[in-house]
């Protein structure tokens, strides 16, 4: 604001000072086209600046508009095409079959409606599936990957007057097997002498220590091959999942009627012991009287009976 | 966080302007960030005679420098020369009002008040007033406040320019969309760049030649304590030697800048030199020692007129580190010695301090660095008064407080 300047023809003091005298203005009319120009720039520069963030106000506005009147499921169901293929893959038995029958799928779903999530978590709860990978295929597949757990053991249970059999894996999961060939269930050893857990939901937990059992088999399978093929049943009785403690045993019953008592650790060398007297110390007609054979001890224990009859090795 | 201002310092000479942009951070450090240079039209003199001539060239600058340092200035700080400048020596004395004589605030007001209040004549405005040591019984004290004594006397370098030709100054610069944040006199402005502390404090008389006029400041005690301006600059030399040799002013300045030199030594007399330098028709050989006795004889003149200006205090005694001389105008051959017999004191070229970068350490940027400077030190001020106030609200804040406020 100019100030107006005194009429007297002397001023004092600080009112002769420059500041005071000369009045000054950014806004006076720019004196030369350089100025002009300068002032042009900063209008444009504030003008563009304006323009940019209404812009991005409207468009953000327009963007809010949009999505409040079309659902996102429609946005999202018709950016993609109605369901075409599912590719199931899987590194045990399970088949596109058993996908189809166990979550199926409504054909010409568009693909972004179908809940992958849903879906996952659904062949999750299948015991026999360890993990679950589901993912779009765009624009018109779907690509389902599972995990399974491979069989150890089985097991009978009986619920009510229904005899069931169920599938132990090496990570102790229990589970209802589904696909598997008669002679994959067959080749498994039964398992005995444990009492099954479940959780809230009625599923059952995991066994512990069959980590152990599994390899105490895979072992048994190299070192006596001829003698699993007998194996009935493993009995866990005497086995709490530590191979560590005392007193543990896994009792292992042959087909012929005879027990054989191992302990959780050093199977290599109660195998080889198993070996010698079964082919070397033992003859034939010793062989098939034989009851028990404790191998958990130091010193290996050879029950027969006296005669030959629900017995033999 | 850093705080950061974009300032210019312009100054608008006669043969050209100068503009140096600087970005301030948090009112302490300073960094250069662009030049601008144009050659001066409507500028006599160091005065500016065509308003429109004037704007063209100061706009033109402003704008090389903005785009130099590829930011937008705020404000400017602008060197002012021309010989409407003028200075006065103003004392005030007042008696100590306290019965106990103690020097209390108001009477060191009073005497302040006093000692810038005189009167000037309707078409001058003052530009600086510079506080030279206040004096209480006639003994230099730097503050007097609480001392004792009866009388307290303070005087003032008064420094007033033409309002109508500060006016054209300041208009140019508004012209542009800018503020002029403050006028400091050339002379003042190159001084500060030119002197060390210690010089200022001796006694020390710096000349600053420029094309149009000469500026020249007197430092004592550390203060300015004398100032003036001559309007003889570095043109008039071009001119007599155009006028002398009967020459055009373009062949004057070749002339000048490549054989120029102020004393005549003997082997000048035989020794010509070739007016033009193309040796074509019109271009004729004269003796050397004519050009030096036509710059001479004006050069001569403008330190006699200094010396007078200067009067009494152009002593060894008052001027112990002599004179410095600074601008484009003392880069002619044998300034110094010239000066140093027309003054009888020491003589030597100013020198820019080593913080400056190589390409600005000319004596041609002495003034528009010393701008800088003292936008410098205000914004110092401005940043140390800022923090005092803040503490004191963080005082109070913390006192409130105490009684749960």
């Amino acid at each position: 604001m100019a100030k107006k300047r005194k009429d007297s023809g002397t001023a004092l003091g600080e009112n002769s000072s420059w500041r005071n005298r000369i009045p000054q203005s950014t806004r006076r009319r720019a004196t030369t086209a350089t100025a002009r120009w300068r002032r042009w720039r900063q209008v444009l520069q504030i003008a563009g600046g304006l323009l940019v963030f209404c812009v991005l106000i409207l468009g953000l506005i327009a963007l809010l508009n949009f999505l409040r009147s079309h659902k996102a499921d429609e946005l999202l169901g018709t950016a993609s095409q109605p369901l075409r293929q599912v590719y199931f893959s899987s590194n045990g038995v399970l088949d596109d079959a058993w996908m189809s029958r166990t979550v199926p799928i409504a054909p010409d779903t568009p693909l972004m409606q179908i809940d992958i999530h849903r879906l996952q978590q659904q062949l999750s709860a299948v015991g026999q599936i360890r993990t679950a990978v589901v993912e779009r295929v765009f624009p018109d597949a779907l690509l389902i990957r599972v995990d399974e757990h491979q069989p150890l053991l089985r097991m009978v249970i009986t619920q009510g007057n229904e005899r069931r059999v169920l599938l132990v894996s090496r990570q102790g999961q229990v589970y209802r097997g589904q696909g598997y060939p008669r002679q994959i269930l067959q080749s498994l050893p039964y398992l005995a002498g444990i009492a099954l857990r479940t959780d809230a939901g009625g599923n059952y937990l995991p066994v512990a220590g069959i980590g152990t059992i599994g390899e105490f088999l895979d072992l048994a399978r190299i070192l006596i091959p001829e003698m699993v093929t007998n194996w009935s049943y493993l009995d866990l009785s005497r086995y709490q999942g530590d191979p560590r403690a005392v007193g543990s045993e896994i009792r292992v019953n042959t087909r012929t009627g005879a027990q054989i008592v191992f302990a959780p650790i050093d199977f290599p060398r109660q195998f080889e012991r198993l070996n010698e007297i079964v082919n070397h110390r033992l003859n034939d007609e010793q062989r098939a009287r034989v009851l028990w054979i404790d191998l958990s001890l130091p010193d290996p224990v050879v029950r027969l009976a006296e005669r030959a009859g629900k017995t033999g090795i | 966080m850093s705080q950061s201002s974009i300032i210019a310092a312009v100054e608008i000479g006669t043969s050209k302007v100068v503009v140096l942009a600087a970005e301030i951070v948090n009112g302490r450090s300073l960094n250069l960030i662009g030049v601008g240079e144009a050659a001066s039209q409507g500028v006599k003199k160091g005065e500016i005679v065509d308003l429109k001539a004037a704007s063209d060239c100061v706009h033109a600058a402003l704008m090389q420098a903005e785009r130099n340092a590829g930011i937008q200035i705020r404000e400017v700080y602008l060197a002012q020369t021309g010989s409407h400048a003028e200075g006065f020596f103003n004392t005030a004395a007042v008696n100590i009002s306290a019965s106990d004589n103690r020097v209390r605030l108001a009477d060191i007001n009073r005497a302040i008040a006093e000692a810038k209040g005189k009167q000037l004549p309707a078409d001058r405005v003052y530009l600086h007033h510079v506080r030279n040591h206040f004096e209480l019984d006639g003994e230099p004290t730097a503050n007097p406040e609480g001392m004792s004594g009866g009388k307290l006397q303070v005087g003032y370098w008064s420094i007033h320019v033409s309002e109508q030709k500060l006016r054209h100054n300041v208009h140019v610069i508004n012209g542009f969309g800018l503020n002029v944040e403050d006028v400091i006199l050339s002379s003042v402005a190159s001084g500060s760049m030119v002197l060390d502390e210690a010089e200022k404090e001796v006694g020390a008389l710096v000349l600053d030649i420029g094309a149009g006029t000469t500026d020249w400041a007197l430092y004592q005690r550390g203060v300015v304590r004398k100032t003036g301006v001559v309007a003889i600059g570095g043109d008039h030399l071009t001119n007599d030697l155009a006028l002398g040799l009967r020459i055009s002013v373009k062949h004057a300045e070749d002339l000048k800048r490549k054989q120029g030199k102020l004393l005549a030594e003997k082997e000048d007399r035989n020794e010509r030199v070739w007016l033009v330098g193309d040796q074509m028709i019109g271009d004729s050989p004269i003796p050397l020692q004519v050009i030096v006795q036509i710059l001479h004889a004006r050069m001569d003149e403008l330190f006699t007129l200094v010396r007078k200006q200067v009067g009494e205090l152009c002593t060894l005694e008052h001027l112990p580190v002599g004179v410095v001389l600074t601008g484009n105008g003392a880069k002619m051959h044998q300034s110094a010695e010239l000066a140093a017999q027309v003054f009888g004191l020491p003589v030597r070229y100013g020198e820019l301090s080593e913080w400056v970068h190589p390409s600005l350490r000319k004596a041609g940027f002495a003034t528009t660095l010393g701008l800088m400077y003292y936008a410098l030190k205000g914004q110092e001020r401005e940043a140390l008064a800022t923090a005092s106030q803040k503490s004191k609200a963080s005082l109070l804040h913390r006192f409130s407080r105490l009684f749960g406020g």
